[in-house]
């Protein structure tokens, strides 16, 4: 038995290995256990000299918006609000489209929260924010002309 | 057959728990800490009045009301309590690990981390071990002294030395292929990113030529392809296990990102377990008897 255990775990972590070194999956291992096996060796593989976050607004009657804070949702240090909102773990296991509906999901999930807390929208948006890196300070590059927003979703 | 033995001897001979007792009681107190951080965000954090996106939409792990996320929470703290202080270890270890299991799949996935991985594999495979057969309250209970103990194999904490050796081989080749690692930029525009603290941005701001950064970046990828071979070196080990802390420090310093630093403690597992017993029967002061 302790053989059987020890052999199938130096298989499915030289498997992971594998992947980690060549990006072949060993096609028998389901793979969320590869990809656990996998992620246990795969910390902080890339960054760049942008900073990237989520941004959200409702939609008022009258047609206005207003920023949603979203901190109260992501209650977390910086970095783990920052990977959580942006959806960045989805980046390797869905496809485009799929994370766009995601970022869909998202949206009418916080449409429902925000007005479950009594906020009278009709509406949410959600926006990409990329800005540059600065010495300065996080924030410091945020504003035009360095900032870059992109539409994400805009639910109903 | 002498290969056989040795690898019946390495893996499976009955020894001194006390390695994995010791592992148990800080890594315990180390998830206690980590845990009761998340008290106040467990609404956001797993229940449905958060933005929580499962990794599956299977209907077991559909985010609960926050009465229910947390009382989880709460059974995950006391399997914890009861893990650290080994009462009924082995379930503890295994209600605490599968608890941790389900949030990671309701919740901690969208954030993606390695060290929760390690984390869940090392309280799953504690479950198996005899890491409750010393300096535990289940030998308190059974044998009236927390001293007592009880030979166990060495088995699980091989298998956990294994995995924090492959963590950092393949954390440490993928940073030597890897395109965006080649360059000290990488950690230069690390400490000015999402996770740079106070002390990085003081240190961006010191406009320090790239070749510090590169020397840095080298430093780091040599250290970490040889780390999983030092550790498992009699007379190499203690060199590594003072990079490694200040590895693991540097990182929480500058970067925020502490929770490594729990391996640390985990490095007891890479000293043999008679090696640890002796070492803690000279320091009890002869309390803790012999086999």
């Amino acid at each position: 038995m302790q053989h059987s255990i020890i052999a199938l775990y130096l298989f499915v972590t030289g498997a992971a290995f594998l992947y980690t070194m060549t990006r072949i999956w060993t096609p028998i291992i389901p793979r969320q256990i590869l990809l656990f096996s996998y992620g246990m060796m795969a910390p902080y593989q890339r960054d760049s000299e942008w900073n990237y976050d989520v941004v959200a607004e409702g939609q008022l009657a009258d047609g206005s918006w207003e920023q949603i804070d979203l901190k109260a949702y992501y209650p977390y240090e910086p970095g783990e609000g920052v990977i959580r909102r942006q959806l960045t773990t989805y980046q390797k296991l869905l496809s485009k489209e799929l994370r766009q509906r995601r970022f869909t999901d998202l949206a009418i999930m916080l449409l429902d929260r925000e007005r479950a807390k009594g906020k009278p929208y009709v509406g949410v948006r959600l926006w990409s924010h990329k800005w540059g890196r600065s010495p300065a300070g996080y924030e410091y590059l945020r504003r035009p002309p360095m900032l870059m927003t992109d539409l994400l979703a805009d639910v109903r | 057959m002498k290969i056989i033995k040795n690898w019946h001897r390495w893996w499976f001979r009955q020894a001194p728990p006390h390695a994995l007792a010791l592992l148990r009681i800080i890594f315990g107190a180390f998830l206690l800490f980590y845990w009761l951080l998340k008290l106040p965000d467990i609404p956001m954090f797993s229940s449905e009045e958060g933005l929580v996106t499962p990794l599956t939409t299977f209907v077991f792990f559909t985010p609960p009301p926050v009465w229910c996320a947390y009382l989880l929470y709460a059974v995950l703290i006391i399997a914890l309590v009861c893990f650290t202080v080994g009462f009924q270890t082995r379930v503890a270890s295994m209600i605490a690990g599968l608890l941790y299991l389900y949030e990671w799949i309701v919740s901690i996935s969208t954030f993606g981390t390695s060290f929760d991985r390690l984390f869940i594999f090392t309280l799953l495979v504690l479950a198996f071990s005899g890491a409750g057969n010393a300096l535990s309250a289940d030998m308190r209970l059974s044998r009236g002294s927390w001293w007592a103990w009880e030979p166990t194999e060495v088995f699980v904490q091989r298998l956990i030395a294994l995995q924090i050796s492959a963590t950092y081989l393949g954390v440490g080749w993928q940073k030597m292929v890897l395109e965006v690692w080649q360059g000290g930029e990488v950690l230069a525009v690390g400490f000015i990113g999402r996770w740079a603290t106070p002390p990085a941005f003081a240190i961006a701001r010191l406009n320090l030529p790239i070749w510090v950064y590169d020397l840095q970046l080298y430093a780091v990828k040599i250290f970490e392809i040889l780390i999983p071979f030092g550790l498992w070196s009699k007379y190499w080990r203690w060199w590594f296990i003072a990079g490694g802390i200040l590895f693991h420090v540097g990182i929480a310093v500058l970067l925020a990102i502490w929770w490594f630093v729990a391996l640390i403690p985990a490095y007891i597992v890479f000293f043999e377990p008679e090696e640890v017993f002796g070492w803690l029967q000279r320091k009890s002061g002869g309390r803790i008897p012999s086999a």
